[in-house]
């Protein structure tokens, strides 16, 4: 299983994008969440992260962390996220990449590469993970 | 068909892989056969020789800048990364339409700017203003030449006629600088649509001198060409074998004829109707202040560089000077050598606020901006329009305005550095250096403080 219930999280954030990500990296890090934080917001600075139906792929490398890790975040409020369809964004999927270490380039491609497919995002929307898990496999 | 194709970013994590699933997923609906290779965290799905071989177009979805030597000979268009990301399909038909065969040349030589991480109209503008580069520095240069012959020598009708001035004078401002405006709208075409577009561009660009709206006319006229054509390469579909009339024939000419419309009316006629009431506006300034004509001729000189405001209060002090007064033309002179002059200062003390080929080609500008050449700014107003311009104007302005305090007069009309130091051509000659010194300085500032630092833009 490449996705457990642990990989879903729920964010109350509020509906402005940068106070999402602190939230959501606090919610991951902790007191330690600044440099995570500030990794996200260079990254959304180069270039959104915002894809289309509500969906932004937000993600970071970071040297904090020594395997890649991946989150399915759904938002208590829409945040605007300058998307490519220009709709508010309702769900986040987290991609946290090590700077030096094993990266799981093979799940990393895969999830990036469902995220445009219509099925996934409709099982990310209603947490079917065990679906979620069936399309990844598929996609490796 | 086969298609083979790279997808890279940056930060090579999630659009890479995005942008690749996007194209695959848009060409199996189209019944083509496509390959992308991923240039992620690492590279994955690598494109084997035999893959290159056998493909008929390469499609580059990129925010970074590829090596693609291996794709010399093939059919290759580049585009950005999220518009593969959000119309996969609308790039396939373009890779078909406006793919072009690959060699390493045209980017070596033909790309002064690296155009590879910038997009939409600034792309088009630097694409356009590579073109026009090596127009104005050469033809900059030969006319620089030719004023040192005298800075009449080029008129047969003047007694220090000489036959080289003449020559040199035809290549660099009756050819070089001539082509400027049309290569400059052509390129910016071109970058829009392809080589298809650039008729209608550079034809939109001789309109623009025609009917007197200079590069701001040229890059309108070349935005224009631009888009006109690729509307009409999206809007008229033919059957196969009518294909080449189309883009031969009925796209060119059509292109020409809408653009060539529009410059003549939209673009032609509102120029015209301001250039007249302007110089009734001059007329009206007679006894005015004199620093303040000097402020209003030296912003003008800078406004479009060598465009209609610029000819028309050059040509008003010109006519001034048959009734004697000779100090306006001075204001201009000096005015028009400040923007070349203030942005080679410029390249030089804001380092960060341009690119390398800025800085190095902006050295000419010291020899364009003594000789009184104030297009060689041009290239560096049209990338940046809306903070080159007024910072040009303001220094422009305070040298125009600081020459008349002056009561510097001049008895030549044009020359800049080649006339200054012959005797008696330009009276308080101290006086109207420092004030040409003060409004470079100026410039520099004045561009330091609105201009942005370059920085890369990525995907």
């Amino acid at each position: 299983m490449l996705i457990s219930e642990s990989n879903l999280l729920h964010l109350d954030n509020d509906n402005e994008k940068n106070s999402t990500l602190k939230c959501l990296s606090q919610k991951l890090f902790g007191e330690k969440y600044l440099p995570v934080y500030n990794a996200f917001l260079t990254r959304e600075e180069q270039y959104s992260t915002g894809l289309v139906d509500g969906f932004a792929i937000p993600h970071a490398k970071l040297t904090q962390i020594s395997e890649t890790k991946y989150y399915f975040v759904s938002l208590s409020k829409q945040v605007e996220w300058n998307t490519l369809d220009g709709t508010a964004v309702k769900y986040l999927v987290v991609l946290l990449i090590p700077n030096n270490g094993e990266s799981h380039i093979k799940i990393l491609s895969a999830i990036s590469r469902l995220m445009m497919k219509d099925e996934f995002k409709e099982a990310i929307k209603n947490k079917r993970v065990k679906q979620m898990n069936e399309l990844l496999e598929e996609a490796k | 068909m086969k298609i083979v194709g790279v997808s890279a970013c940056p930060t090579g994590v999630a659009h890479t892989y995005m942008a690749a699933e996007a194209l695959k997923t848009a060409a199996s609906t189209m019944n083509y056969q496509i390959k992308i290779e991923t240039q992620g965290v690492e590279i994955e799905n690598v494109l084997t020789n035999e893959d290159i071989k056998e493909a008929d177009f390469v499609i580059i979805a990129s925010g970074k800048t590829i090596d693609k030597e291996r794709f010399i000979g093939k059919k290759l268009l580049e585009v950005e990364i999220a518009h593969a990301l959000r119309s996969p399909e609308q790039v396939l038909n373009e890779l078909v339409e406006k793919a072009q065969v690959y060699t390493q040349n045209n980017e070596q030589n033909g790309e002064i700017f690296d155009t590879s991480n910038v997009n939409g109209v600034y792309k088009h503008l630097m694409n356009g203003v590579s073109f026009m580069l090596p127009f104005v520095v050469s033809g900059g240069i030969i006319i620089a030449l030719s004023f040192a012959f005298g800075i009449n020598a080029a008129d047969p009708t003047d007694p220090t006629y000489n036959v080289f001035a003449k020559i040199l004078s035809d290549i660099g401002g009756g050819s070089a600088f001539a082509l400027m405006l049309p290569v400059l709208a052509g390129g910016i075409a071109y970058s829009i649509s392809g080589r298809i577009g650039i008729v209608a561009g550079a034809v939109a660009g001789m309109m623009s001198i025609s009917t007197g709206s200079g590069f701001l006319g040229a890059m309108l006229g070349g935005f224009l060409g631009g888009y006109v054509t690729e509307f009409l390469q999206a809007k008229i579909i033919v059957k196969q074998q009518f294909y080449s009339i189309k883009v031969i024939l009925i796209i060119p000419l059509l292109a020409v004829l809408i653009t060539g419309f529009a410059m003549a009316t939209i673009i032609g006629i509102p120029v015209s109707w301001i250039l007249n009431n302007l110089t009734n506006f001059l007329n009206s300034l007679s006894g005015a202040n004199a620093i303040v004509v000097g402020l209003i001729f030296g912003a003008m000189m800078a406004f479009d560089m060598g465009g209609p405001f610029n000819k028309t209060v050059s040509v008003f002090s010109i006519g001034l000077m048959s009734s004697g007064i000779n100090e306006p033309i001075a204001a201009c002179m000096a005015a028009g050598m400040t923007p070349p002059l203030g942005i080679a200062l410029s390249t030089i003390i804001s380092k960060k606020k341009y690119t390398q080929a800025e800085r190095d080609a902006a050295k000419v500008n010291w020899v364009l901006g003594a000789s009184y050449i104030t297009e060689g700014a041009i290239p560096y107003a049209v990338t940046d329009p809306f903070r080159v311009i007024p910072a040009l104007m303001v220094g422009s302005a305070i040298t125009g305005a600081m020459s008349m305090f002056f009561g510097c007069a001049s008895l030549a009309p044009h020359g800049g550095i080649w006339v200054l130091f012959i005797p008696n051509v330009i009276n308080n000659l101290a006086m109207y250096i420092l004030s040409i010194i003060v409004g470079t300085i100026t410039t520099a500032i004045m561009l330091h403080l609105l201009k942005k630092d370059k920085k890369e833009i990525v995907c």
